[in-house]
C-alpha cells in the first residue's frame, strides 16, 4: 500500500472518528438541577422546561431536591459535581448561593447556571429574566385601566395604581422602575402609589399595605414581595378591587380579582440553555443569558375571568407596546446592569 | 390638608384595629405567664403552631371552625412542653422558649414539605377563612357602624377579652392566684396553692390564646399559611408583656399604639418617604412608649439604662445601632 491510500484511510478514520464522537456528544448530553422548590411554580416551570429537553433533545435529566435539610446543601453540590457527568447544573433558590459559591470554585469545569438572579462571581452562568420588560407591560395594563375607572367593572375613578414591594432592594426596584415606565408611557396622568412591606413572609402586612393603597385611591395593585405579595392577592378579593401577580401564574389565588399574572417562563430559558449545549455553543462562565420579552422568556398573562372585561382598545395598546418593546422601539430602564 | 386627609381617615381607624387583634391575642395570653411569674418568649413559636394547624384542620375537615380547634390544640401541645420543662423540670425559661421557636419554625417548614411538597405558602386546597361578622343595623351609624363592622370573629374576641381579663385577675380566684404566685411564690405556699398547677394552668391559657392569635392570622387576617408567618408578632408582644407588667389595660394601650403606628406608617410610604425609616418607627413609637408608661414602675432601672446610654453615646457614640429595635423583634 501506497502512503498515498495510508494517508487517506487514516484521514477517512480519523474524520469518521470525528463525527462519531459528535453525535455521541449530543445523545450524551447529561444535565442536572438542584432546588428545593420543584413542587411550585417556578420549580415547576423549571421541571417543565427540562422535560421537553429530555423528550425532544434527548438528554439526559437529572433532578435534586434538597428539602430543607440546610445543612448539608454543600455536601450535595459535590455530590452532583464530582463525577463530572452534567454539563449543566441549574440552581435555583436563593439560600442555595453560599453551596453554590463553593461549589463553582471548587469544580471549575462544572457548568452551573443560577436561575432568577446574577451574582458577582464570574465562574457561574446565569439565567436571568427580563423583569423590567415584563413589569412594563403590567404597568401599561393597570394605567390604562385605571385612566378607564369606573367604566370598567369593580374601579373606581382615583387615577391611581399601587405597587407592593418586599424590601427595597436593586432586584425588587428592577420590577419597579419598569412598571412605573410601562404606566407613564401607557398614561402619563395616573399617579403610581409604591410601598414595601419590609419583609417576603408576612402576607397579613401585604394585605394591610394593599388595603391602605386602595384607600387612597388605587384600584389596581402589582405585587412583586413572595409570600407576602400573596396577601396583596387575597386582599385584592376582600376588598372587591384587582390586582396583578408576578413569577408564576397566580391567577388561581384570588380568581376574579387578579387581573393578570407577569410570568417569568423558566421552561423557555432552561430549554433554550440546553439547547445551546446540545447545538454545541460553548456557555462561557460568568455570561447572563436574559429571557426577555422578544423570546416569550418573560410575558404578561391576562387572566381568564378578567380578560374579558379588559376592554379591546386596552388590550390593542397592550400589544402594541409589546411589539415596541420586542423591536427595541422601546428600551425599559433597568437598575440591576 | 389633603395629605392629612389621606393619612388620617376612617380606614386608618380600621386599619389599627386589623394590625392591632393579632398582638393583642398573643399579649394576652402571655399576660398569663407574665403574672404567674413565667418569662415566656415562646409566644412567636406557639403563634406559629397556631397559625400552621389551624390550616391543616381546616383543609382536613372543610371547617375553618374545626381548623381554629386544631391550632389551638398545637398550640396547647407546645404549651404543655414549655411547662413540663420550664415549670416541673426547672429548665432556663428563656432557653425553652427559643428552643420551641426554632422547632416551631422548622417543624411547620418539614410538616408543609411532608404533606403538601412545597415550601413557602399554603393556600387553596379548599381553604376557608373565618367569615367577617356584619353586625345588625350598623348602617344607621354611619362611619361608626364602618368603623365596627365586618371584621372576622376573632378580631372581636381580642378586644372583648381585655376587660375579661381585668375582672379576672381582680375578682376570679384562679386570677388572683396566679398573680399571687407570680408576686409572692412563699405566700402562695403558704396559702396552699400548688404552684406547679397554677403555673401549669397559666401556661395552658397563655397557649390557647396564642393558638387563637396563630389562626387568627392564618384563617382571618389571611386565608394561607406562610413559613414564618408570625413575623416577629409573638416577639413584640414579649416586649409589650415586658413593659406592661402583663396587665390587660396596659397591654392594650401598648398593642393600640402598635398598632396605630404601624397603620400610618403604612400610609407615610406612600408620600414618598423611605421604607426602611418608616417600617422602623412602629417598634422606635412602641418602644419609647413602652418606657414612658413604665417609667413610674422602674424609674431606677430606667435611669440606669439611660446613663448607661449616655455613657456609651460619649464615649463611642457608634455603638447604638438605631435599628436595634427592628432587630430584636426578629426571630
Amino acid at each position: 500500500m501506497s502512503s498515498w491510500s495510508r494517508r487517506l484511510v487514516a484521514l477517512c478514520g480519523a474524520s469518521a472518528f470525528a463525527l462519531m464522537s459528535q453525535a455521541a456528544l449530543a445523545k450524551d448530553v447529561s444535565v442536572a438541577a438542584i432546588s428545593g422548590y420543584f413542587a411550585q411554580g417556578f420549580g415547576v416551570a423549571i421541571v417543565e422546561g427540562l422535560k421537553k429537553a429530555e423528550k425532544d433533545l434527548g438528554v439526559k435529566v437529572k433532578l435534586v431536591d434538597t428539602g430543607n435539610r440546610a445543612l448539608d446543601y454543600e455536601e450535595q453540590f459535590n455530590n452532583l459535581a464530582k463525577g463530572g457527568e452534567y454539563d449543566l447544573v441549574f440552581v435555583m433558590g436563593w439560600e442555595l448561593v453560599d453551596a453554590l459559591q463553593k461549589a463553582a470554585e471548587a469544580y471549575p469545569n462544572t457548568k452551573f447556571v443560577f436561575i432568577d438572579g446574577v451574582l458577582d462571581s464570574k465562574k457561574i452562568i446565569y439565567a436571568n429574566f427580563a423583569q423590567n420588560q415584563g413589569s412594563f407591560l403590567a404597568g401599561a395594563l393597570a394605567a390604562l385601566m385605571a385612566e378607564k375607572g369606573s367604566e370598567v367593572e369593580g374601579l373606581g375613578d382615583g387615577k391611581a395604581i399601587g405597587f407592593v414591594g418586599g424590601r427595597d432592594i436593586p432586584v425588587i426596584r428592577d420590577f419597579l422602575v419598569g412598571y412605573e415606565q410601562g404606566a407613564k408611557t401607557a398614561a402619563p396622568d395616573v399617579r403610581l402609589d409604591a410601598v414595601f412591606a419590609g419583609t417576603f413572609d408576612d402576607p397579613a402586612k401585604g394585605s394591610e399595605l394593599t388595603m391602605a393603597l386602595y384607600g387612597q385611591g388605587s384600584d389596581i395593585v402589582y405585587n412583586v414581595a413572595g409570600p407576602t405579595g400573596e396577601g396583596v392577592l387575597q386582599a385584592s378579593a376582600a376588598a372587591g378591587k384587582y390586582s396583578i401577580g408576578v413569577d408564576v401564574n397566580q391567577c388561581d389565588v384570588a380568581p376574579g380579582h387578579v387581573m393578570a399574572s407577569m410570568l417569568k417562563n423558566a421552561n423557555v430559558a432552561v430549554y433554550d440553555l440546553v439547547k445551546d449545549v446540545v447545538d454545541g455553543k460553548t456557555l462561557e462562565p460568568g455570561s447572563i443569558h436574559t429571557a426577555d420579552v422578544k423570546s416569550g422568556g418573560v410575558e404578561l398573562l391576562l387572566c381568564p375571568g378578567v380578560a374579558d372585561k379588559i376592554p379591546a382598545d386596552v388590550k390593542e395598546k397592550l400589544e402594541a407596546l409589546k411589539a415596541d418593546i420586542a423591536s427595541g422601539k422601546i428600551t425599559v430602564a433597568t437598575t440591576t446592569q | 390638608m389633603e395629605v392629612l386627609e389621606r393619612l388620617l381617615n376612617v380606614t386608618l381607624v380600621i386599619a389599627t384595629i386589623r394590625t392591632t387583634a393579632p398582638i393583642l391575642l398573643v399579649a394576652l395570653g402571655g399576660s398569663f405567664t407574665t403574672k404567674a411569674g413565667i418569662f415566656n418568649i415562646g409566644l412567636e413559636g406557639q403563634m406559629l403552631v397556631g397559625a400552621f394547624f389551624a390550616v391543616i384542620g381546616t383543609i382536613a375537615s372543610g371547617s375553618p371552625w374545626i381548623g381554629v380547634l386544631c391550632g389551638v390544640a398545637a398550640a396547647l401541645t407546645l404549651a404543655l412542653i414549655f411547662a413540663l420543662l420550664v415549670v416541673t423540670f426547672k429548665a432556663n425559661e428563656v432557653v425553652v422558649g427559643l428552643a420551641l421557636n426554632i422547632l416551631a419554625g422548622g417543624m411547620t417548614v418539614s410538616l408543609m414539605k411532608a404533606i403538601f411538597g412545597t415550601r413557602g405558602s399554603i393556600f387553596g386546597h379548599g381553604l376557608v377563612g373565618l367569615p367577617p361578622l356584619k353586625l345588625p343595623n350598623v348602617k344607621d351609624l354611619g362611619w361608626f357602624g364602618q368603623m365596627i363592622s365586618g371584621y372576622t370573629p376573632l378580631v372581636y374576641l381580642a378586644f372583648i377579652l381585655v376587660p375579661v381579663l381585668i375582672l379576672f385577675y381582680n375578682r376570679a380566684r384562679l386570677g388572683l392566684y396566679i398573680r399571687v404566685v407570680g408576686e409572692k411564690p412563699e405566700a402562695a405556699e403558704a396559702l396552699g396553692i400548688s404552684i406547679t398547677r397554677i403555673r401549669y394552668t397559666a401556661s395552658l391559657l397563655c397557649g390557647l390564646l396564642a393558638g387563637l392569635a396563630g389562626a387568627h392570622l392564618s384563617l382571618g387576617y389571611t386565608t394561607m399559611f406562610t413559613e414564618n408567618m408570625s413575623s416577629g408578632r409573638g416577639f413584640m408582644a414579649v416586649a409589650i408583656l415586658i413593659f406592661s407588667n402583663g396587665d390587660p389595660l396596659k397591654i392594650l394601650l401598648g398593642c393600640l399604639l402598635f398598632g396605630f403606628s404601624d397603620a400610618l406608617s403604612l400610609r407615610l410610604q406612600t408620600l414618598g418617604i423611605s421604607s426602611y425609616l418608616v417600617l422602623a418607627v412602629p417598634y422606635l413609637v412602641a418602644l419609647i412608649a413602652l418606657f414612658a408608661l413604665s417609667y413610674r414602675s422602674r424609674p431606677r432601672v430606667i435611669q440606669e439604662t439611660l446613663a448607661s446610654m449616655g455613657r456609651a453615646l460619649s464615649v463611642k457614640s457608634n455603638t447604638i445601632k438605631p435599628r436595634t429595635a427592628t432587630d430584636a423583634s426578629k426571630p
